[in-house]
């Protein structure tokens, strides 16, 4: 089936999405996804998480049909190696990445969550990485790298 | 990927959703949120047919109580104008199912469909005495208790939940208790109690338990230990005194006999704090 939609604010169609197939598999089918390795597939470790017009959701668990016409957002969003957005250098700044399985989601969510209360506290920070696992680093690291930037004057995100 | 699907349609009303499910009786199933089918793929399904073009999307204050759309995420429901109702009990259930990243896909229409029984929200709806509207070409609404005490699965298998209404409380006090594993697990024993009271005395009593691990049971004989009494510490003794062994079981995660007995601390509990948010604002 033919997939009409915008993604990274970019119109984008997919001409060959197969109707039971996830987002996070078409993602990864198009070279939109670059991690290689399976996810938890149930949309509890929080990795493939992508915005869904602006709202964090598990890719896994959403059917690639249903964002036609609406507006996907991936961590290519945000920056690229060469360009990284403030709140992937805050990330690095705190060692908030290790093994950074879990990084894209991470960033994802606290983006989303900044765009939405540019001044969140640690409780609201927590609240919206509470759906996202990390084996590494304990997860204080990035919880002070959003408050670093949450500390920020409006728009400076 | 499940490969045993073959389409997957988008109708954009629910005359057209209730068409296409007659077309592929047996052989179709509705998508709101989509979790439960991507957890749990069914190979007996070859066509989805997707509820997101229908404007199910929708929490709104009417006269006959709180209406919620059927296509409505719990992260959406919770940041809505209906987060407030029980005094915000609803609001802070709500913030205790598993994580902010499947409330925004779970839908109120996907609990109510599934009904599984471990259900957080369940407990709550059925409590509230909250009524279903189901679409089958025309609506029918109908008490949600009798639609899962009829053959609610033979009523979904040709009509679609357009919303469910929640009735005004404005004289009730509700309380709500979960025991689980971890926070984002799903609970293995939960209890909801509702009292509305008059002049001291309880006039409507409202209380179920969930996850025992069956579907949500009334407890009717503890509540008839209540009406007519006033809210004290001996009437929530004899309270917890009526509750009866048999309506808990033994899973693999709990055993009855604990179950029973947090089924206890969960009623003592509750009204307990009632009693107290009565206190308080009286």
């Amino acid at each position: 089936m033919q997939l009409s939609f915008r993604l990274n604010g970019s119109a984008t169609q997919w001409e060959d999405v197969h109707p039971g197939e996830n987002l996070l598999e078409a993602l990864r089918r198009h070279g939109c996804w670059e991690v290689k390795g399976n996810n938890c597939t149930h949309g509890e470790c929080g990795a493939c998480t992508i915005l869904l017009d602006g709202i964090p959701v598990p890719s896994c668990t959403v059917f690639a049909a249903r964002v036609e016409g609406r507006n996907v957002d991936t961590i290519r969003l945000l920056g690229d190696p060469d360009h990284l957005h403030p709140l992937q250098q805050a990330f690095l700044r705190h060692g908030a990445v290790q093994c950074g399985y879990c990084i894209p989601g991470m960033l994802l969510s606290a983006h989303a969550l900044l765009v939405r209360n540019p001044h969140p506290n640690r409780e609201e920070i927590k609240q919206s990485l509470s759906g996202h696992l990390c084996r590494c680093t304990g997860y204080l690291q990035q919880i002070e790298a959003i408050e670093e930037i949450a500390g920020l004057p409006e728009g400076a995100e | 990927m499940q490969p045993n699907i073959t389409d997957y349609l988008q109708p954009k009303s629910l005359t057209e959703a209730i068409a296409l499910m007659a077309t592929h009786t047996g052989r179709s199933a509705l998508v709101g949120g989509g979790l439960d089918l991507s957890w749990r793929p069914r190979q007996d399904i070859q066509i989805l047919i997707g509820l997101d073009r229908i404007p199910l999307s929708y929490v709104e204050w009417r006269p006959e109580g709180l209406v919620i759309g059927a296509g409505t995420t719990l992260r959406e429901l919770a940041e809505s104008k209906g987060s407030s109702f029980l005094n915000g009990l609803l609001s802070r259930v709500l913030d205790r199912i598993a994580t902010p990243l499947l409330r925004a896909v779970i839908t109120v229409g996907g609990v109510l469909a599934r009904a599984y029984p471990w259900s957080d929200l369940l407990p709550i709806f059925l409590g509230c005495n909250a009524h279903i509207t189901l679409f089958d070409g025309q609506d029918h609404t109908i008490p949600l208790e009798s639609f899962y005490q009829g053959n609610s699965r033979q009523l979904l298998a040709h009509s679609v939940i357009r919303e469910l209404c929640l009735p005004p409380h404005h004289e009730s006090y509700a309380a709500y208790q979960r025991f689980g594993r971890l926070q984002i697990d799903i609970p293995l024993l939960n209890q909801f109690s509702c009292l509305t009271l008059v002049e001291e005395q309880i006039e409507k009593a409202s209380l179920w338990l969930g996850a025992r691990p069956g579907f949500p049971l009334r407890l009717s004989e503890v509540e008839a230990v209540l009406l007519g009494k006033p809210l004290n510490q001996e009437t929530i003794r004899d309270a917890v005194s009526a509750l009866s062994p048999p309506l808990v079981g033994t899973d693999f995660r709990l055993s009855k006999d604990y179950r029973h007995h947090l089924a206890g601390v969960f009623l003592r509990r509750n009204l307990t704090e009632i009693w107290s948010q009565h206190a308080t604002i009286i």
